[in-house]
């Protein structure tokens, strides 16, 4: 059964400018998104920075009308059924905003109880389960301005949690996380999808998405430019192989000589402290190694390394396309 | 001196009211924790208005305060006819505040900088309501706005309580105005929480 559809979103956002002379400015953030999001399953959102991922999510959500197509989340209408929405989904979103500073962890989470309609009765223990879940438990009353981010989004977690949501919407929940604290909450969202929760989440971290996501929409300017498993997209690039090798003080030259290898698509180089590594995407069944390391004469060259492309290639190149 | 009195005995409730509910939900803007509150399941009157109560409560803690300090430190005993009706009108004041404020405090949801509303409010409150100068000396135009304002009523209703008056007609127009302004701002609550999420005003980006 589907528990998020959406039909050709489209939202634009008109701006004005100016005191005396006012100038109006049209963005369109999402251009005509369609997808289905079945009961029970992990949906991924990529796409880069204005890309219009949380522009959709906020139509699913019912913060934003949208300006044309429709939504639907469980059977309600995300612009007529605002309320049945409302009750039952949670939305999560990363970052340090969206709690109350001054107030406890209990208390925002008390606060937020009664706002989502959590029985008095049931609050306490239902409060209780989820400081466990997301390892708050013991630190539950100090006042959230003394919290760490990951702890904080913890609490962002539990906030959403609280009215026991058949939905949940999560906006890069990891971001800015230490990587302890992200692989904790990449198993706190694992846990979900075995209670049979259906989520729908944004992330910028490709291999949190490939570890978690069933299937993926990569999103690029307000479109939707592919979807499917993270295998499915991992195919869907043209790219081969990719050829990984470490040098030290290589030059913008020998970038340049190594694009014009046969067999060679793309050239990309990473900055790893005094390391560069340079990132060949090939043809298939291309052979490369031999040629490249030729061109880099002169150059002192570390590991080489040859390996499939990963969920992160194929996004790279989805969204680089023109 | 009386009528000084009485009047900053108000006044209190009134800044303290006016200011913060209309920026109430600008600091929840700010916080990232307002869209949450209107994503949330529960009518925005239901968040805000007791809040609101919340602040008239502090404002009868301000009118409290006011009236010792006038005994204490500047000396000026208060002459209260009627404890009961004073102690009524002082309460009606407060809650027709609380829903004045619900007010004020549901057009922040569409307009980010409705705050200044509040701070622009205070000191012409102070003389439309009449707590530093009788309502009657203010020029004629601005006596049907002056009327607009339960405050006024409930001013007068303090004022006339002490004096050993009757101030069941000032109370009944008081509540009647306050409630009519709590119908209003439940109404307009859902207009503008529909136009906030046309118009993307509910948060700061």
């Amino acid at each position: 059964m589907t528990a998020v559809e959406a039909r050709d979103l489209r939202r634009t956002f008109r701006t004005r400018t100016g005191v005396l002379r006012r100038t109006a400015k049209e963005v369109e953030a999402v251009r005509g998104v369609s997808f289905d999001i079945q009961r029970g399953e992990l949906f991924g959102l990529l796409g880069p920075n204005g890309a219009g991922k949380t522009t959709t999510i906020k139509m699913l959500i019912t913060l934003l009308l949208p300006t044309a197509g429709s939504a639907r989340v469980l059977g309600h209408d995300v612009v007529d059924d605002v309320r049945e929405v409302r009750r039952r989904i949670g939305y999560v979103f990363g970052g340090d905003r969206g709690l109350y500073e001054r107030l406890s962890a209990l208390d925002n989470l008390r606060y937020f109880s009664e706002l989502y309609g959590v029985p008095p009765r049931e609050q306490k223990a239902r409060i209780g389960e989820l400081l466990e879940l997301v390892g708050l438990t013991g630190r539950e009353r100090e006042r959230v301005e003394g919290y760490s981010r990951g702890m904080r989004q913890r609490l962002h977690i539990a906030r959403g949690l609280l009215h026991d949501p058949e939905v949940l919407f999560l906006d890069e929940p990891s971001i800015g996380i230490d990587p302890v604290g992200a692989r904790e909450l990449r198993a706190t969202i694992a846990s979900l999808i075995d209670v049979g929760k259906t989520v729908l989440l944004t992330t910028h971290y490709m291999f949190e998405a490939d570890e978690l996501c069933d299937r993926i929409a990569v999103i690029r300017a307000g479109e939707i430019v592919a979807e499917g498993t993270p295998q499915h997209l991992k195919r869907l690039v043209s790219v081969g192989s990719v050829v990984e090798i470490e040098t030290y003080g290589v030059g913008e030259p020998a970038v340049e000589a190594l694009s014009a290898v046969a067999g060679v698509q793309s050239v990309a180089v990473e900055e790893r402290g005094q390391m560069q590594v340079l990132i060949l995407h090939c043809e298939t069944d291309a052979q490369v190694t031999q040629a490249a390391l030729a061109r880099l004469d002169g150059v002192r060259v570390g590991r080489v390394d040859t390996r499939e492309p990963t969920l992160e290639d194929a996004y790279v190149e989805l969204v680089s396309r023109a | 001196m009386q009528f000084a009195g009485l009047g900053a005995a108000v006044m209190g409730m009134w800044t303290c009211q006016g200011v913060i509910a209309s920026s109430l939900l600008t600091r929840e803007r700010w916080a990232g924790t307002l869209e949450l509150v209107v994503a949330a399941p529960t009518s925005m009157g239901r968040v805000l208005v007791p809040t609101t109560l919340a602040l008239s409560t502090i404002g009868l803690y301000t009118v409290i305060a006011t009236i010792l300090w006038e005994r204490w430190v500047f000396g000026l005993e208060l002459r209260i006819e009627s404890w009961p009706l004073f102690v009524t009108s002082v309460l009606a004041a407060a809650l027709t505040l609380a829903q004045f404020g619900f007010f004020l405090a549901v057009t922040a949801v569409r307009y980010r900088s409705s705050w200044s509303l509040g701070a622009s409010l205070e000191y012409p409150g102070w003389l439309l309501c009449g707590f530093v100068i009788p309502v009657a000396t203010l020029p004629d135009w601005l006596h049907p706005l002056s009327w607009s304002i339960p405050t006024t009523w409930a001013m007068e209703a303090v004022r006339e309580s002490a004096d050993g008056g009757s101030p069941w007609r000032d109370l009944l127009l008081c509540l009647l105005i306050g409630s009519a302004y709590a119908v209003l701002a439940s109404f307009l609550g859902r207009q503008l929480v529909d136009s906030a999420r046309r118009h993307a005003t509910l948060a700061l980006t």
